[in-house]
């Protein structure tokens, strides 16, 4: 655990004791990380409501938080399991939006984010369990270790799921070559 | 070992999750595999860009995040949570101290009054001896009883409200006959300054069943015009259901937040 890592647990300690001021340190210290996880998991639109939703339910689980692992893996973990069920009850629901507002829409996103974009997209088309090891890793920078603490199972899980997610992104990347470049492209057109 | 077993020490490599011995041995596969080198380099390829682009440059703690920085959710996490515990829990810890040593006290009274038997100068005028010693003890019983309670009440964590009828009707009983004796003499005044302690642990046994003060108390209702979903014991990372894919047609969130961005 890092000088960090250990501060930030510290404050979900105190904030399970009821110390309002360190749950908000807490919170501030960890909504970002947060937030690119469930990002990457769904969606960026949905990132918000799905991170307030972590919260809510890291708040009430607080309590009984035992400092057995690290807060930051802890809190991931729930935000994990936040956008498990996300994904369950979307599903069980039928889809409303129609298809063509797919085309409609105008890409108003500033260039900076184009990459972004089409490397969401990849992640998206990898299997959930591959894509949730790749963004713990690589998007949050987890070691192995904390990475199955976040998703509970064996470290060598992760490690083989970190490695087929790469060879995907390998063939996603290889096989639309121009995937890269063309997106921003076709929707600013 | 096949290729594909290579790679995954390969991709831990990236990572830096190697270990030394896997890091010897791939290294001699490398270079009879020009398959797995190819690889290699296009894993590095696609890993540097993932992390480029989805974490962008790592600033000191995190705090604004070239990609996806949202609004500051604190306040609005704070704010559906339920009211300040930390002043309540102390009050009600306070509380139930006070009430303890009550208890404590009142038990140890009776237990005195059971022993020491009715004072010369407190018998009770025409009453004979033998009536005058029974109510005594029925006195010094009343007075365990309501010690117990009160150590009961400050021991359990749970809504007090199921000792207060007896209660009440015992320290209303008693406040209306004290005040009656005090009027017509038949009580000193000092022999009455025991009973403020029976008030005061009966008041505070009142407060501890109000709804605000339970610790189940709304704290936890507060909030039922909410969107309904549940915190179980079991939501806390430990079952680990997979995620499931979402295929990729399902794209009008993606859509959204195209135009939401
Ligand atoms: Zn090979």
């Amino acid at each position: 655990m890092s000088d960090d890592d250990a501060e930030v647990t510290a404050w979900a300690l105190a904030a399970g004791r009821g110390d309002r001021e360190a749950a908000a340190r807490f919170i501030r210290a960890t909504q970002q990380h947060v937030r690119r996880f469930v990002a990457h998991l769904i969606s960026p639109a949905e990132a918000d409501d799905l991170t307030q939703e972590t919260y809510l339910r890291a708040m009430r689980s607080l309590p009984s938080f035992a400092a057995r692992s690290s807060a930051r893996t802890w809190l991931l973990g729930i935000a994990r399991r936040t956008a498990v069920d996300h994904v369950r009850a979307a599903t069980s629901r039928p889809r409303t939006v129609p298809l063509s507002e797919w085309h409609d829409t105008p890409d108003t996103r500033g260039s900076g984010f184009d990459g972004e974009v089409v490397l969401n997209d990849l992640l998206l088309a990898l299997p959930a369990d591959r894509r949730e090891a790749f963004v713990a890793t690589q998007v949050l920078g987890l070691s192995y270790a904390e990475a199955a603490e976040v998703c509970g199972c064996p470290v060598g899980t992760i490690r083989s799921r970190v490695a087929r997610a790469r060879e995907d992104l390998v063939v996603l990347v290889e096989g639309n070559p121009r995937s890269i470049r063309r997106r921003p492209g076709s929707a600013a057109g | 070992m096949g290729c594909e077993q290579w790679r995954e020490i390969l991709s831990a490599q990236l990572d830096g999750e190697e270990t030394p011995a896997e890091r010897i041995a791939v290294d001699a596969h490398l270079d009879g595999c020009t398959g797995c080198r190819d690889w290699c380099d296009r894993a590095a390829t696609v890993t540097r860009r993932s992390r480029l682009a989805l974490s962008g440059p790592a600033p000191a703690h995190g705090q604004r995040r070239r990609v996806v920085p949202g609004p500051d959710l604190t306040d609005a996490v704070l704010a559906a949570l339920p009211a300040p515990r930390r002043l309540r829990d102390r009050l009600v810890f306070a509380l139930r101290t006070g009430l303890a040593l009550i208890g404590a006290l009142q038990l140890v009274l009776g237990l005195a009054q059971v022993g020491r038997g009715p004072a010369a100068g407190h018998a009770h005028g025409a009453l004979d001896t033998l009536t005058s010693g029974h109510l005594w003890h029925e006195s010094a019983a009343w007075n365990i009883a309501v010690g117990a309670g009160f150590l009961f009440v400050a021991a359990r964590r749970t809504p007090t409200s199921g000792l207060l009828p007896t209660l009440s009707a015992f320290v209303g009983a008693l406040v209306l006959l004290s005040a009656n004796d005090l009027v017509t003499g038949r009580v000193e005044p000092a022999r009455l300054v025991s009973h403020g302690f029976l008030l005061t642990g009966y008041l505070i046994v009142v407060a501890l069943s109000r709804p605000r003060l339970r610790p189940d108390g709304p704290a936890g209702r507060d909030h039922r015009d909410r969107p309904a979903w549940r915190l179980a014991a079991h939501d806390v990372p430990t079952a680990t259901p997979p995620l499931r894919l979402v295929p990729p047609h399902v794209g009008s969130a993606r859509i959204r937040d195209r135009s939401a961005a």
